[in-house]
């Protein structure tokens, strides 16, 4: 058995010429197992819940009352928040999907080789890259929305001293690198946790894996949690410029 | 650009992944968070209304009891006001019941002593005329017999004797 | 040495130093949360998710180190 790691998900097979990912493939499965579950949610709803109705209510009804509490407003958090707790979900279920046991073993044999048929999606840098846009560029419309544009071009061109100008130009590399630290927030964590979870497998298969598996589901909770607060706060922020910057 | 290859970064895969969390955010927002916020909120407003309701219905009850209160002591307030009267209606019917039976007393007592003033003329009259029939008759016979002292008394006396 | 060896052991450094400066400011961030969540239990609901971002926040300069190394590993 060797230890072999690969920053990028493996491909499983193409199809019309796109290569389709094992991490691709498998958000497209929790993608579906959520939409279906939105459709029994739907469905099922009675005005007196049963116990799996409670659990939701309890999450969705918890999630909006903080999102509410940070944005101050019924309003903007109903508008905020299918956009932040669909992240905070989604990152949260693709993450409990690698603690299905037994999975790190399967492998696959494709035209490329042996590859495993399953990997932590958020490991996968693509899908990070694509919620992190989203939500930074949700938060510059935001900006421009609640400043104006003029006003908004005048945060990062800032021509009335040279240090407001330094300043300025500052702002907009933090706004970059913003994109940097927020997406690799997440893929860093979850992929430094499969490393080190195969890391831990690789040296002694029997309970050594198991203190880290319970810190990776701690992670697993965490930073979707993290992810879609530090969304929030920037949205929040973006609507009053006027608060502390990150 | 070295990174990006090795992180395994495909344009097309991005379009693909942008789609597939557009597609969730929109169906999981229509078909979950809406539904469920909305049941939420019914469900509060639902509570609040009882809780609304319940106060008022709270409120009527005290309401009701205040006016039952009221009612019984208005009943009480004319029932003795009712028993009043009728005490004083009967202690007047009595006063006049005692008044004239009274009066009917006074009258009858009246024709009575009435007639036993005539009962005692015709009796004094009779008595008068047999008196003096009586005291003819005892100065007949005094004046009959022959008077001496002795028998004078002793004549007298059984006269009187005679006469009582 | 080879250019292989130098980039581990640039990468290794890279991640390790850069590790250092987020560790001891988590470690702050956290002790600062539970003394004042010890000085202020019903606080806790408000602190504890402020906490979470705040090592975040903290928590870049470590992330910009990882990316430094994945850099020097991978590019």
């Amino acid at each position: 058995m060797n230890l072999d790691i690969s920053l990028s998900p493996e491909i499983l097979f193409n199809i019309f010429g796109i290569p389709i990912s094992n991490a691709f493939f498998w958000s497209w499965v929790v993608t579906l197992f959520l939409l279906v579950g939105a459709f029994l949610i739907k469905r099922n709803l009675k005005m007196h819940p049963g116990k799996f109705q409670n659990i939701i209510e309890m999450l969705v009804g918890g999630a909006f009352d903080f999102v509410e509490s940070m944005m101050g407003d019924k309003k903007r958090a109903l508008r905020v928040f299918p956009l932040v707790f669909t992240m905070f979900f989604f990152i949260f279920f693709c993450n409990l999907l690698t603690f299905i046991p037994g999975q790190a073993a399967v492998t696959i044999k494709t035209a490329g080789g042996v590859v495993p048929l399953f990997r932590a999606i958020i490991s996968d840098y693509s899908i990070v890259f694509v919620m992190t846009m989203v939500s930074v560029i949700v938060t510059q419309i935001v900006a421009v929305a609640s400043m104006g544009p003029l006003r908004y071009v005048g945060k990062f061109f800032n021509f009335t001293s040279p240090l407001n100008f330094f300043l300025g130009l500052m702002d907009l590399v933090g706004e970059l690198a913003k994109v940097m630290s927020l997406s690799f927030r997440l893929f860093g964590n979850i992929f430094a946790g499969e490393v080190l979870g195969a890391v831990m497998l690789f040296l002694f298969p029997f309970f050594l894996p198991l203190p880290f598996a319970l810190l990776g589901l701690l992670t697993a909770v965490v930073q979707p949690f993290v992810f879609s607060v530090l969304t929030l706060v920037f949205i929040s922020m973006a609507i009053q410029p006027e608060e502390a910057e990150a | 650009m070295g990174l990006i290859k090795a992180l395994g970064i495909d344009g097309r895969i991005l379009l693909a992944q942008l789609f597939n969390f557009a597609l969730l955010m929109l169906i999981l927002w229509r078909y979950a968070y809406k539904p469920v916020l909305n049941i939420l909120e019914e469900r509060r407003s639902k509570i609040e209304q009882g809780l609304s309701d319940a106060e008022a219905a709270a409120e009527k009850l005290k309401q009701a009891e205040d006016d039952s209160r009221q009612v019984m002591i208005d009943a009480r307030k004319e029932a003795a006001q009712l028993l009043e009267k009728a005490q004083s209606q009967a202690e007047l019917r009595q006063q006049e019941i005692a008044r004239k039976a009274q009066e009917d007393i006074g009258i009858m007592m009246e024709k009575e002593r009435e007639k036993i003033k005539a009962e005692k003329e015709s009796v004094l009259a009779e008595l008068k005329g047999e008196l003096s029939d009586l005291v003819l008759l005892s100065l007949k016979r005094f004046l009959q017999e022959n008077v001496d002292d002795k028998r004078d008394k002793e004549s007298i006396d059984r006269i009187v004797k005679d006469l009582i | 040495m080879d250019m292989e060896a130098a980039k581990y052991i640039g990468a290794g450094i890279a991640i390790g130093l850069g590790a250092v400066g987020p560790a001891l400011g988590e470690g702050n961030i956290a002790s600062r949360a539970m003394e004042a969540i010890g000085r202020n239990p019903e606080a806790n609901g408000k602190i504890a998710p402020l906490m979470f971002v705040a090592m975040a926040i903290t928590e870049s300069t470590g992330i910009y180190a990882l990316v430094v190394a994945l850099i020097i590993l991978f590019a």
